[in-house]
């Protein structure tokens, strides 16, 4: 499955700041910078995923490990 | 444009101002690209429902040994993560952008994601660093920034600002206007992205209705 893709299990980050539901709006496949980040590589899209998501009520912009 | 229009549908209060920051490019003493940031910062200052903030990269922290992570600038960091876009004022050395400022640029990488960018080029010469700006371009798209494309050329700098800072050329200042209509409909554009459209929009998500129905057109027809 696409890592864009939600599965059911996909929860939805809370905002930091104000404790809204973030909305998700990217997915980027980085390269590893770390050892931390290089154990957690994607062979088949060939780098480490990281989600981007801000939140509709504060604006706070927050990442997590996809 | 002397407002920014915030549409109440995307849920951007006018409390909520856009944060876009001015980048000042180098480091070099006796540097000319001080006055086209400083205008450009003072044009964006005047501009309602907007913050802005110049920043120097000589003031920014960096070991020169290191990358990302590992000698991130907290305070340069939290800026870039609360900036809805950025103007980045950049002289042109040797045809491309001061390696300082790709250092410094390179010490965030999240921070930039789906945010706006416009490229202020600045040369000794006449082209304006019209070959800095494409040069510029691969490593803020792989940054995750979104790129307008309208530029600002100050070439001949010499001829455009005195050594105060005082501008000689008046068309700059339509020009520069021009520029940040520009960026601050993108910023609009994708702060409303960020905050409303989900990355697997097939899902939907609450204020995308409107456009759920054409992206699942698109990525059916796509399979």
């Amino acid at each position: 499955m696409s890592p864009l893709a939600k599965t059911k299990s996909y929860v939805q980050m809370r905002c930091p700041v104000c404790g809204n539901l973030m909305n998700r709006h990217a997915v980027k496949v980085i390269e590893p910078r770390s050892a931390k980040e290089a154990s957690r590589v994607n062979t088949s899209l060939g780098g480490v995923v990281t989600e981007a998501h801000s939140c509709p009520a504060c604006g706070k912009n927050a990442w997590r490990a996809g | 444009m002397e407002a920014v229009f915030i549409n109440e549908e995307t849920s951007m209060p006018a409390n909520k101002p856009l944060s876009i920051p001015v980048i000042l490019g180098t480091t070099r003493q006796g540097r000319m690209s001080v006055h086209p940031a400083r205008f450009v910062h003072e044009r964006l200052a005047g501009r309602e429902g907007v913050i802005t903030e110049l920043i120097d990269i000589a003031t920014v922290p960096l070991p020169v040994d290191g990358a990302g992570d590992q000698i991130k600038d907290p305070a340069f960091s939290a800026k870039m993560e609360r900036a809805d876009g950025m103007v980045l004022v950049i002289p042109e050395y040797n045809h491309s952008f001061p390696g300082l400022l790709k250092h410094v640029l390179d010490s965030c990488l999240e921070e930039y994601i789906h945010k706006a960018a416009g490229i202020v080029g600045v040369s000794a010469g006449a082209f304006g660093g019209a070959r800095v700006i494409q040069n510029t371009l691969p490593v803020l798209r792989e940054l995750g920034l979104m790129t307008i494309f309208t530029d600002v050329y100050f070439g001949s700098i010499s001829k455009v600002f005195d050594e105060s800072g005082k501008l000689l050329q008046p068309a700059f200042v339509e020009r520069v206007d021009n520029f940040l209509d520009e960026l601050i409909w993108m910023v609009i554009t994708l702060r409303h992205g960020r905050e409303r459209v989900d990355s697997d929009t097939t899902e939907g998500v609450e204020g995308t209705e409107g456009i759920e129905g054409m992206i699942g057109m698109a990525k059916g027809g796509a399979r």
